[in-house]
């Protein structure tokens, strides 16, 4: 079942507001060179990490803005899984059925429901995003910046909905389908019609849209099952040690100037 | 007026009409001018519409050496 | 060179622009104080000179040329075959008018733009690319292929006079003067309007309160679709409506759709924690509730039950979901892009449209301004272009792909397939598709089943001003006939932006517009840069915060384009951050951010089509221009580019404008000091425009009597351009001397209307003579006629094609016809021997001026030539006649030979006038009259040294028209009269009126302008004193001698034999029924049957009292008899209506009974 190809780091919502609050400095850091009323209070040393084996490993961030911060989640049985080419991410996790739960509607559905399920869509940073946190180490401070390769929002999908839809409309197609049999026997002729006018088309877009395709090539992907390691786990706490602490520790210095970077990005 | 059917001229219906007098061909004397390089010279009848000097095709025909009273008021 | 050349190059060098960038312009020298004040409108000058009068059409088409064709190849870069699957030809590069192996600069167009005007031809530059493509297994690159010719804009950077000085226009016989900006095609001018529509790809709220409801609407338009979508309340629910969907989804639904399940997401993004707004949200809840949607998958199969399919043939059958799928990710609000199933952005986008119509429910105002200038956007030569260019494009690579795969197709091929060789066949659907486009004005565009008429207008060459006044022109895509004010109605947001006073009177009022004097219109920038930007400059992306806190209090969104892209707690320091990139010019200077607080939004702008102005930049309440850089301006050291570059100068759009303090003047910034004020108007004047600048002392005319001069303006007789005399035309007016105003305006310098001016300074009685004066009839001046006053010469065009046959025969010109004394017959008496017209000769009415001849034979079949190749070719006259009541001289004839090789004459003839009565005359005032009486010198009044008046006017023409800037031109022009100088009546400045008293003192006149006369009839001194003094008027172009127009006899139409309709076909003057109405009343009705039927439409008819139906020769052919019938008489008119009624299976049936 546990599949590990590459380290998945769960940074629960507390922990990212942290970080994005501390990004904000960062960019008014760069900003005080142009506006001189603006002045420095203090520096802090910028220090660039990575993971330790970004072959095998990759760093995400999860958000899960449907639940407040005030009622984290504790992260004992979860199980995830990832579609990689589709960029899409599933997180199963077990479903408090104590509160704001209608156990009437458990009997329509069947007892199936025990667990809720998360997905999002992994959005690629691009090299642009990094995490960072200020490390305290004694006196001294610095900043550690992790580079993130994408972002995502977890939402909940309600498959056990779908899943009766389906079961529903299965049935009623099966005996739709038995009901009367001619009108299957025209549908397959006018596809093999139109498959064979494909090749017709004026160059104006494919024969299924691009939103289409992907949904397919979604489809036809296998899950690839990721083990779930909680915060307080060992593995996660070492992890998370490494990227606090380990790395070169070689202090950033800027090597551009604001001017320079706001042209590389401009050139179109 | 605008209307040459009323007064002094009516337009010829056939080429019987208009058989009065002769066909002048003589092409000679009209002298024509290139738009380009200014050059004078004269085109006859089979004549490709061309400068002679410098094979630009615009030319313009040059002004009549006929006397032209001008009503001048 | 030539003698004819000569004289051009000969010309004095007048570099339009250089004499205003001299030390010493207006008698300011270099070393003289320089007042920023006054002197800072140096700057306009400056900024015409880079931006030139007509650069937003050039901008347009330089960007379609250059940037634009390049991003439409790449969109459609491969051709395969369906085929052979290993064929592919790519297209790497385009260039329009040079190869890549030429030099840079280099200019390939077939020939100077006045030879094609002559010779009929487009003025065009071949379309080169370059492609890679498979021959059997090889790649083969070819560069430099001609895929068809592409009309160039005249002044672009493709053409030839782009950059040239005024020596080298002179050779190209084309005048330094012209602004270019129009197409040359088949030998005529055609000008693509700007067009103005509202903006693509945002949203607009509009509410209806008598229906009660509340719509966003947004028309997205990309490269492949356009669609629109709107988010409308119902019942005070929320519904998505899209064309492509058979009903309207309550808006619920379709957030789930995309993705956004969670009833509590939604309502964070509609309505933030406003419980106001949540509480007007809460039905739609409800609503989805009960259709029992909750999950994406659910929603989905929803909205695809719903989707109209219209299905191409070929295309696969979806499911439902799919269906839906599809709705959601590309046909709703399609110019946002799903990629790897984020619905995110659309979902945002769908909910931020929801929570604009909820803001709109809660509050009325917060409705949006259709007409408002920041919500439109201007359509240029260069996107027409693009579109029209892409759809030719895509045909022309379909065609090609399905000429290839035919060739693939057959089995055995001797020799190895070249794909290039096909490719040459259809080299001419693009030039002919363009050409085509652009001569008839349709826009047929497949790709968006658009069809748009009367796109291009032939660029109208009256007069300079006319010519000028079209190339600033905006046609509006309202209806006309719509009875709405609020298109029509000036907007407060236009100022500076479209002038303020050209619109045409009538049915377009309103609908029409003019661009001001400093204005640009921007084209397309890159949106990727701005975007990392953004995130640059402390603006958090949109995928990475969550719903809540989106529209939390204090946080901005920031959009771009019409996108929300992210948000900021901080807008005020993001866009002030911006706005210092922009100066400093890391941004493109028409980029345009501006906060709007109502909606808690950034918007930042990168689309073309925006309208934006340079504005000086205040800091601190001091303006950042200082006079020390306007001496660098006035050295030459700058250019109006240094002062953008250096942030001292900065373009604003509509909107922006709209979040800024703009001062009128210097003074004003002192006076605020209380207020931040951020930018300084460079020169007030500029509101108006090019035409509305003419107008001296604008600001004290009634505002409609400029708009009235906007419209004459463009009427007015004058001199067009320096090569007026080279040009062919249909019909062209010249003035034969035209004067430069005496009272100047600065707009007519810029413009360089004094080097090509269109009337006269006249010196004017303002007094009543003769009676003959009144209705504005104007009074003029014999010996002033006799001088020179309003003459005018009008030429005509006469085109005559020597026509080639399939049979090998031609049409031939030939010689005059003599009688028995060797004189030419009275119609031959303009023909040379070569059967034109001698240049000089008198053509009269009915004379021939040029005699061609077509063969008898032309319609003959090419068959059986043989025999008749050898004989004599036997040729019909048809000549050409001269057609008018005054008779016209030969000015030119010209013979050249067209692009399909057949010969091309054009025979200039030309009239000169002199006024008479009825001519028509307008001052620069809107207060037009006609010749009503020309009167001898000798009986017009004269002041003390002898003076009289080329004109006299009725004083009734003041009171009404309050035309007061007419009176102190007059003022003006006699006090420059006087003192020697040109004075200046520039719009909100000028030349003051005080101090033009004050010289009118001096050199010994009243103050007032008013001088004693004495009558010319008695010589005793007038009553009064008499408002005296020069004032420009203008010739218009209707005269009498083209309206005049009366008949007795003449000719009918043949099938009513009623006269025919129309001066030009000699018409004949209507009794019309109203008349007919005033004769009955009258009880003169016998009178009517007279005149109407018995003398003149009578019909003889043969009736058959049996059937009731007409008969002939007694006979009627319905009861086979003659037995019944009645000759009677009536009208033709009414026996062709019984005739007519009767084809269309009706029987009138006449009944006839006695009368006594």
């Amino acid at each position: 079942m546990v599949k590990q190809e590459k380290g998945l780091l769960f940074v629960d919502e507390e922990d990212e507001r942290v970080y994005d609050k501390e990004e904000s400095p960062y960019y008014q850091e760069d900003e005080q060179e142009e506006i001189p009323d603006d002045p420095i209070i203090d520096s802090i040393p910028l220090v660039m990490n990575t993971l330790s084996s970004r072959s095998t490993q990759s760093l995400h961030v999860l958000q899960y803005p449907g639940r407040p911060k005030t009622r984290p989640l504790d992260q004992e049985e979860y199980r995830a899984a990832v579609k990689e080419e589709s960029n899409y991410l599933e997180v199963r996790l077990p479903l408090d059925t104590n509160k704001f739960f209608n156990a009437n509607k458990v009997e329509e559905w069947g007892e199936t429901i025990g667990e809720q399920t998360l997905n999002g869509v992994l959005d690629k940073t691009d090299g642009g995003y990094y995490v960072g946190q200020i490390v305290k180490d004694g006196d001294s401070r610095k900043i550690v910046l992790v580079p993130v390769d994408s972002t995502t929002q977890l939402r909940p999908s309600f498959k056990y909905i779908d899943d009766i839809d389906q079961m529903a409309q299965t049935q009623r197609r099966a005996e739709a389908s038995e009901a009367n049999k001619n009108t299957n026997f025209q549908i397959l002729q006018s596809s093999a019609k139109s498959s064979s006018q494909i090749t017709n088309t004026e160059g104006f877009g494919n024969a299924l849209g691009e939103s289409l395709r992907h949904v397919k090539k979604f489809d036809e992907e296998e899950w690839s099952h990721l083990k779930w390691t909680p915060t307080q786990d060992e593995l996660a706490q070492t992890t998370k040690e490494q990227l606090r602490n380990g790395g070169d520790g070689v202090e950033l210095t800027t090597a551009t100037t604001f001017g320079d970077y706001i042209n590389e990005l401009t050139r179109a | 007026m605008s209307s040459p059917q009323r007064e002094g001229f009516s337009i010829p219906a056939s080429i019987s009409h208009a058989a009065l007098g002769q066909v002048t061909n003589k092409s000679l004397g009209v002298r024509y001018n290139c738009a380009q390089c200014a050059a004078s010279f004269s085109l006859s009848k089979n004549d490709a519409i061309r400068c002679k000097e410098c094979g630009h095709r615009v030319i313009y025909k040059a002004r009549t050496r006929r006397v032209v009273q001008f009503e001048a008021r | 060179m030539s003698k004819r050349k000569a004289s051009h190059v000969e010309a004095e060098s007048d570099e339009a622009f250089q004499e205003l960038l001299q030390p010493t312009y207006k008698g300011k020298k270099l070393l003289d104080e320089i007042n920023t004040a006054e002197d800072k409108w140096n700057l306009l000058p400056a900024f015409l000179k880079v931006k030139g009068l007509v650069k937003q059409h050039l901008d347009s088409f330089n960007y379609f040329v250059d940037v634009d064709l390049k991003k439409i190849i790449r969109a459609n870069e491969l051709v395969l075959s369906d085929v052979d699957p290993e064929f592919y030809l790519k297209y790497l590069d385009i260039r329009v008018g040079h190869k890549s192996s030429s030099a840079p600069g280099t200019k390939e167009v077939i020939l100077p733009p006045h030879e094609c005007r002559l010779r009929d031809l487009t003025y065009s530059a071949p379309i080169y690319v370059d492609v890679e493509y498979t021959r059997g297994r090889k790649i083969i690159m070819h560069k430099d292929l001609e895929i068809g010719r592409m009309p160039v804009m005249l002044r672009s950077n493709k053409c030839i006079l782009d950059g040239i000085d005024e020596k080298q226009m002179a050779r190209f016989d084309e005048c330094p003067i012209d602004p270019g900006g129009y197409f040359v095609v088949n030998g005529t001018e055609k000008v693509i309007l700007v067009q103005e529509q509202l903006s693509k790809n945002r949203i607009i709220v509009e509410s209806d309160d008598k229906k009660g409801i509340v719509q966003a609407s947004v028309t997205s338009s990309t490269h492949e679709r356009k669609s629109k979508t709107y988010v409308i309340t119902k019942n005070d629910k929320i519904y998505l409506k899209h064309n492509s969907i058979g009903e309207d989804i309550p808006i619920v639904i379709v957030l789930k759709a995309a993705g956004i399940t969670s009833d509590l997401e939604i309502l964070q993004l509609v309505c933030g924690a406003d419980s106001n707004y949540q509480d007007l949200f809460v039905v739609n809840f409800e609503e989805a509730a009960k259709l029992q949607v909750f999950t994406q998958q659910q929603a989905l199969n929803y909205v695809g039950k719903r989707v109209k399919t219209i299905r191409r043939a070929g295309a696969p059958k979806l499911s439902q979901l799919q269906e839906g799928i599809e709705a959601i990710a590309t046909t709703i609000i399609a110019h946002i892009t799903v990629s790897d199933l984020q619905f995110r952005e659309k979902a945002l986008y769908i909910a931020t449209m929801a929570r604009r119509v909820i803001m709109t429910m809660h509050n009325p105002k917060m409705v949006d301004d259709r007409d408002y200038v920041g919500n439109k956007r201007l359509e240029l030569a260069g996107q027409l272009m693009s579109l029209l260019f892409e759809d030719l494009f895509k045909k022309f690579n379909s065609d090609f792909k399905a000429n290839i795969d035919k060739i693939l197709k057959k089995p055995s091929r001797t020799s190895e397939f070249d794909a290039l060789l096909s490719i040459n066949i259809h080299s001419n659907n693009i030039t002919m598709g363009l050409n085509r486009a652009i001569s008839t004005g349709n826009w047929s565009l497949k790709r968006f089943k658009m069809e748009r008429a009367g796109v291009t207008h032939v660029l109208s060459r009256l007069s300079y001003i006319s010519a000028l006044g079209m190339m600033t022109r905006i046609s509006s895509q309202f209806e006309k006939s719509r009875k709405v004010s609020g298109p029509r109605a000036l907007q407060p947001s236009q100022f500076g932006m479209l002038c303020t006073s050209d619109t045409p009177e009538g049915e377009a009022c309103g609908l029409v517009k003019n661009l001001a004097l400093m204005t640009h219109i921007t084209t397309d920038d890159e949106e990727l840069p701005i975007r990392k930007l953004c995130y640059v400059l402390g603006c958090e992306d949109i995928l990475g915060i969550d719903s809540a806190t989106l529209h939390a209090p204090g946080n901005f969104g920031i959009f771009l384009n019409g996108t929300l892209v992210g948000s900021s707690r901080f807008p005020a320091k993001f866009v002030n951050d911006f706005r210092q990139l922009r100066r400093t010019g890391k941004v493109s200077e028409f980029v345009s951010i501006y906060t709007n607080t109502h909606q808690r939004a950034v918007h930042i702008a990168t689309d073309g089509g925006r309208i934006c102005r340079p504005l000086i930049i205040v800091e601190n309440n001091i303006p950042r221009v200082k006079a020390h850089h306007l001496f660098k301006l006035q050295n030459g050291d700058w250019d109006f580019d240094d002062f953008l570059s250096h942030g001292l100068v900065e373009y604003l759009d509509v909107n922006e404008e709209n979040d800024s303090l703009i001062a009128l003047y210097e003074k004003d910034l002192e006076e605020n000091a209380a207020n931040q004020v951020t930018h300084l108007e460079i020169e007030p004047f500029t509101v108006l425009g090019a035409v509305a600048g003419l107008i001296p002392y604008p600001h004290h005319n009634q505002s409609p009597r400029n708009t009235y001069q906007c419209a004459m303006g463009k009427q007015a007789i004058g001199a067009i351009a320096y090569n007026q005399f080279r040009r062919i035309d249909t019909l062209l007016y010249f003035m034969v001397y035209p004067q430069q105003p005496m009272v100047k305006t600065k707009t007519i310098e810029l413009i360089e209307y004094d080097k090509l001016p269109a009337g006269q300074n006249a010196t004017v009685a303002v007094m009543s003579y003769s009676g003959y004066d009144i209705e504005d009839a104007l009074v003029l001046n014999k010996s002033s006629i006799d001088r020179g006053f309003g003459r005018c010469q009008v030429v005509r065009k006469n085109t005559i094609q020597l026509k080639r046959y399939p049979n090998h025969t031609k049409d031939i010109v030939s010689g005059m016809r003599v009688d028995e004394e060797g004189n030419a017959i009275f119609p031959h008496k303009a023909l040379g021997p070569d059967g034109l017209g001698e240049i000089g000769a008198r053509v009269e009415n009915g004379q021939v001026y040029v005699n061609k001849c077509v063969p008898t034979n032309a319609g003959e079949s090419v068959l059986g030539h043989n025999e008749q190749a050898q004989q004599a070719e036997s040729h019909r006259e048809t000549p050409a006649y001269y057609k008018g009541p005054e008779p016209s001289y030969v000015d030119q004839v010209m013979m050249s030979v067209s692009d399909n090789d057949q010969a091309l004459i054009k025979v200039l003839l030309r009239q000169t006038r002199r006024p008479e009565l009825g001519d028509k005359f307008s001052s620069r005032h809107g207060q037009k009259g006609v010749c009503g009486i020309i009167v001898q010198q000798e009986d017009l009044p004269f002041n003390d040294q002898g003076i009289s008046p080329d004109i006299i006017m009725n004083p009734h023409g003041f009171p009404s028209r309050m035309t007061v800037g007419k009176m102190i031109e007059l003022i003006s022009g006699k006090a420059g009269v006087l003192n020697g100088s040109l004075e200046y009546g520039t719009c909100f400045g000028g030349s003051k009126l005080e101090d033009m008293s004050k010289i009118l003192v001096e050199k010994g006149f009243s103050y007032s302008g008013k001088d004693m006369l004495y009558s010319g009839i008695t010589g005793e001194c007038l009553q009064a004193y008499i408002f005296f003094g020069p004032i420009y008027y203008q010739k218009l172009k209707h005269m009498v001698l083209d309206k005049m127009h009366a008949r007795a006899r003449g000719p009918r139409a043949v099938l009513t034999r009623q006269p025919t309709e129309g001066r030009s076909r000699d018409g004949g003057l209507r009794l019309g029924e109203m008349e007919r109405d005033c004769v009955i009343a009258y009880g003169a009705s016998q009178l009517l049957l007279e005149r109407l039927m018995i003398s003149s439409d009578a019909f003889e008819v043969d009736i058959c009292n049996n059937c009731g139906l007409m008969g002939y020769n007694s006979w009627c052919t319905t009861c086979k008899s003659s037995e019944h019938i009645i000759k009677m008489t009536i009208p033709y008119a009414a026996k062709l209506l019984f005739q007519e009624l009767i084809s269309m299976n009706i029987a009138p049936r006449l009944k006839l009974g006695d009368v006594f």
